[in-house]
């Protein structure tokens, strides 16, 4: 399990995260909401450690990775599917695969049969350059890339954005079958449909801290996300 | 009047190649780490004068060149370690400042050791090749066949090795690169060294065949980011065809037009392109990084 | 401040406005020492250097009676106009009145409007070919100008009669360039047909598009104008490009540069056309250019360069024409030279033709160099006697 505590985080002389505790336990799938600008993306990229913390700390399964560069968080297990998917667009589907897997050396042949059977549509366009696919398309491929490096904690980070509906649902199954292999999944969202779908345990977060906590099905329903998303 | 077209169309080809083969690794420099290397025409110009002195001292021109190069990939590293790293998190400006006193401390370091006068390295293969249609140097041609072997080399390295697909990651996305855990250090170093080799090679073979000099860099230099901007930034075809094209052009101004006007009629060109395709020949219109 | 760097600076300051020595002369030597054309101003530096010491060691000067000695204070132009005008600046400032210099015509024409205001400077240019640098009450030149270079142009063009030439003009080389219609009309009146005139600029490399051209045309010679290392890819890349007519050089160009960038058998049978050079005057057994050539190697272990002669020369004139007013005022040397014959010179080395009344230099200021034409064999350069006695 993943657990982020007291950490705070920003860019430059400002500071974005003032404290924040999250946790992401296997069979648990959490989703941290909040409105644009709260400090959602600068939490996975803390935790990914594309950004340096300021103090607080983050515990893989206990042991602390703070002080890891990105590579090795990754080798231990912590992957991103970051916001805006990012796949490498003049790289072919199969290439961005490859780039998954690629702190653990070449992928075996189960890891793209794995892939094949959770993302059929993949598996059709392996040689395509991952540019031209769909969005909905280059999110299950941001996915199954994450998917590649064996993770233990599962990052998304507004995988609904820019999506129509059915590819939100899609995205949705998938992520859902992930987590039941165990892993622990992470969901940054704004987006209540998708949260609801996955979730078990939701944060709120507000300007860059904690401001509600618990069971999703409850939170979710509560109203205390639009409240906060209105800014009360 | 056609056999002279063919000759004036051999010379720009010729001509072509060594913007090329410097374009190469500047082209790459560039595109993987977004570094607007200045020193490139300084790895260029040790790869000269470091050949030209193992040569003096009597090696094998082709022996002297592989050390030249070796050496020049060291420095390059060292260069970066030195100049770049340092100032990664720093404002483009700030980049651009370090790439010239890099190269600024390397032109003067060289002119010190070896002075400001003119020199050739004598050339480990003289003559010309002449056919009914054009005259040729052999070591113009060489010079072309050189162009291809690095440009072919480079694509391999890029495409066929683990390291390549690491170094095409950071080209095309440096934060999704590191997230698929990539090591910066290892790709910095990669693509610094085959810059600097790149250059080192140029640097060699062009010396045998125009003057070395410690500023010898600077022109090759200009003329290899007006390539890089014809080709596309970043794009290796884009460097190797910018830079054939970019010869032919100065040529045929030069040769038809007026000797006085061929750097004009390049640069026209070159604002024609911006003009029409700001991405230049290959280049993709750019993804916001 | 600390306390006692004023007092330093003080007495730093008072060392300078007094020299040690009451009875030296200080002759500043303006050449590019370092930059690109040290290869030609070096040589010059030193040959100054030489025939100070000879005529210290000779027992100085003698001005109204007092004998004197030269001391030199050398300052560096790199052959770039801004640093050649701060250390004029330089040897003003340190009350330095009888300069010798400067080489290259960046620097030269840039000199000139300071020092041509000055009544406390006296100038002999050894060393630019630039036109339009003299002006014979204070600024005098014992180096030739770009038209003595083309008056052997022109000897050369009579003796062999060629039919037609190409030029090639660095056009950066503002002497060569503001010749140049002057020079083309000189050998059209000798029936030489002008097939081209090409342009190209220092540093440049590649002339191949040029030279096809020149090549398809065949005129009978290409001249080339401008300096040594374009001149050398200029010859080799006309040769493999297929010119087969008579190569023709327009500037000093030593050997050692020369063969730095382009093999000795391809420089076989080159014309240069410039007047002699330490070289030649070597070759031809003037035993004062044979006597610095040997004091010149004993001290600094190679040969004199091409100028050195001049350099040697400009500091024997100075003498002569301090010697010959009596004083060391400016006013009084400037009429001194403007009147200095050259039998009043006998240690000139330089083959100087003389005016009318026997002097050195004309109204403007300038020498007569006898014209010359050298054509390489070998490992350099030998007076073309065949050409021009």
């Amino acid at each position: 399990m993943l657990e982020v505590c007291d950490l705070r985080a920003g860019y430059g002389r400002m500071e974005v995260l003032h404290g924040v505790s999250v946790s992401a336990v296997s069979g648990r799938p959490t989703v941290v909401m909040g409105a644009n600008g709260v400090g959602k993306t600068t939490l996975c990229r803390a935790i990914t450690g594309l950004i340096p913390l300021r103090s607080g700390a983050i515990l893989l399964d206990g042991e602390d990775i703070s002080r890891c560069d990105p590579a090795e968080r990754v080798r231990r297990g912590v992957a991103l599917v970051p916001e805006g998917r990012q796949v490498f667009p003049e790289m072919t589907v199969r290439e961005n695969l490859r780039l998954g897997a690629y702190v653990h050396g070449e992928p075996t042949a189960a890891q793209f049969d794995d892939v094949a059977e959770l993302f059929p549509i993949l598996a059709e366009r392996q040689g395509q350059m991952a540019g031209l696919l769909s969005g909905g398309e280059q999110q299950m491929l941001a996915l199954a890339r994450a998917l590649m490096a064996r993770p233990r904690v599962l990052l998304l980070d507004e995988p609904s954005q820019g999506l129509a509906p059915k590819a939100v649902a899609q995205v949705g199954q998938a992520v859902t079958r992930i987590a039941s292999r165990g892993v622990a999944v992470l969901l940054v969202e704004q987006n209540l449909t998708l949260a609801e779908m996955i979730a078990r345990h939701a944060v709120v977060l507000e300007s860059g801290a904690v401001a509600a906590e618990g069971p999703a099905d409850e939170l979710l329903s509560s109203g205390a996300v639009e409240a906060s998303y209105l800014g009360h | 009047m056609i056999d002279l077209f063919v000759q004036q169309l051999v010379n720009g080809l010729a001509l072509g190649s060594t913007y090329a083969l410097v374009a190469l690794g500047l082209t790459l420099i560039f595109g993987v780490l977004l570094i607007p290397n200045f020193a490139h025409g300084e790895f260029y110009m040790l790869g000269a004068f470091l050949t030209y002195a193992m040569v003096l001292a009597g090696m094998n021109f082709w022996l002297a060149m592989a050390l030249a190069v070796g050496a020049v990939i060291l420095l390059g590293c060292l260069v970066d370690r030195l100049a770049f790293k340092p100032v990664e998190q720093a404002p483009p400006l700030s980049m651009m400042i370090s790439a010239l006193a890099a190269s600024i401390i390397l032109q003067q370091s060289a002119m010190l050791i070896w002075g400001g006068e003119a020199r050739t390295i004598p050339a480990p293969v003289t003559g010309v090749l002449r056919t009914p249609f054009f005259i040729v140097t052999w070591m113009q041609l060489i010079v072309m066949a050189s162009l291809l072997l690095a440009a072919a080399g480079v694509w391999l390295v890029l495409n066929r090795l683990r390291l390549g697909l690491a170094i095409r990651a950071v080209a095309q996305n440096r934060d999704a690169a590191l997230l698929m855990g990539i090591s910066m250090f290892q790709v910095r170093l990669a693509t610094f060294a085959i810059g600097a080799a790149l250059g080192a090679i140029a640097g060699a073979l062009l010396g045998a065949t125009f003057p070395i000099y410690p500023t010898m860099g600077v022109n090759p230099v200009l003329k290899a980011f007006v390539v890089l901007v014809l080709g596309g930034i970043g794009s290796l075809p884009g460097a190797v065809f910018g830079g054939l094209f970019l010869g032919v052009v100065e040529v045929m101004v030069a040769g038809y037009i007026s000797s006085e006007l061929s750097d004009i009629g390049a640069f026209a060109i070159l604002v024609a392109v911006l003009l029409l395709r700001p991405q230049g020949f290959f280049g993709q219109a750019q993804v916001e990084r | 401040m600390k306390p006692f760097s004023g007092i330093g600076a003080a007495c730093a300051l008072a060392m300078l406005a007094t020299p040690l020595w009451a009875d030296e002369i200080v002759v500043g030597d303006l050449h590019p020492i370092t930059g690109p054309a040290n290869f030609y101003g070096l040589p010059e530096s030193r040959a100054i250097q030489l025939a100070v010491e000879e005529i210290n060691a000779a027992g100085g000067l003698s001005v109204g009676g007092e004998s004197h000695t030269f001391r030199i204070q050398t300052e560096d132009t790199q052959a770039n106009p801004t640093v050649g005008v701060s250390a004029l600046k330089k040897l003003v400032s340190s009350d330095v009145r009888f300069v010798i210099g400067p080489l290259s015509s960046g620097v030269g024409p840039a000199l000139f409007p300071i020092i041509d205001r000055s009544d406390a400077i006296t100038q002999i240019i050894d060393g630019t070919i630039a036109e339009g640098v003299t002006n014979g009450r204070n600024i005098f030149r014992n180096q030739a100008t770009v038209s003595q270079y083309d008056v052997s142009v022109v000897a050369l063009f009579k003796a062999k009669g060629y039919g037609s030439v190409t030029m090639m003009t660095d056009r950066f080389h503002a002497g060569f360039v503001g010749t140049q219609p002057a020079l083309a009309a000189s050998l059209k009146e000798l029936g030489a047909e002008i097939a081209g005139e090409e342009g190209y600029k220092l540093g440049d490399t590649d002339f191949s598009a040029t030279l096809t051209r020149v090549a398809s045309r065949n005129p009978d010679v290409l001249l080339i104008r401008g300096y040594p290392a374009e001149g050398a890819l200029i010859t080799k890349q006309a040769r493999q490009l297929g010119f087969e007519g008579q190569v023709v050089w327009e500037m000093v160009s030593p050997p050692s540069t020369v063969l730095k960038n382009i093999s000795a058998a391809e420089m076989e049978g080159v014309y240069n056309c410039i007047p002699a050079t330490t070289e030649d005057y070597i070759a031809l057994g003037n035993e004062k250019a044979i006597a610095l050539e040997e004091a010149y190697r004993a001290r600094f272990n190679e040969p004199a360069g091409e100028l050195s002669v001049l350099s040697y020369d400009a500091v024997h004139i100075l003498k002569a024409a301090i010697e010959k007013a009596g004083s060391l005022e400016n006013a009084a040397v400037n009429a001194a030279l403007a009147d200095l014959t050259v039998e009043e010179v006998p240690q000139l080395i330089s083959d100087y033709v003389p005016g009318e009344g026997g002097q050195l230099f004309d109204d403007k200021g300038q020498v007569t160099l006898r014209s010359a034409v050298s054509v390489w064999q070998g490992e350099g350069w030998h007076p073309a006697t065949d050409v021009i006695r």
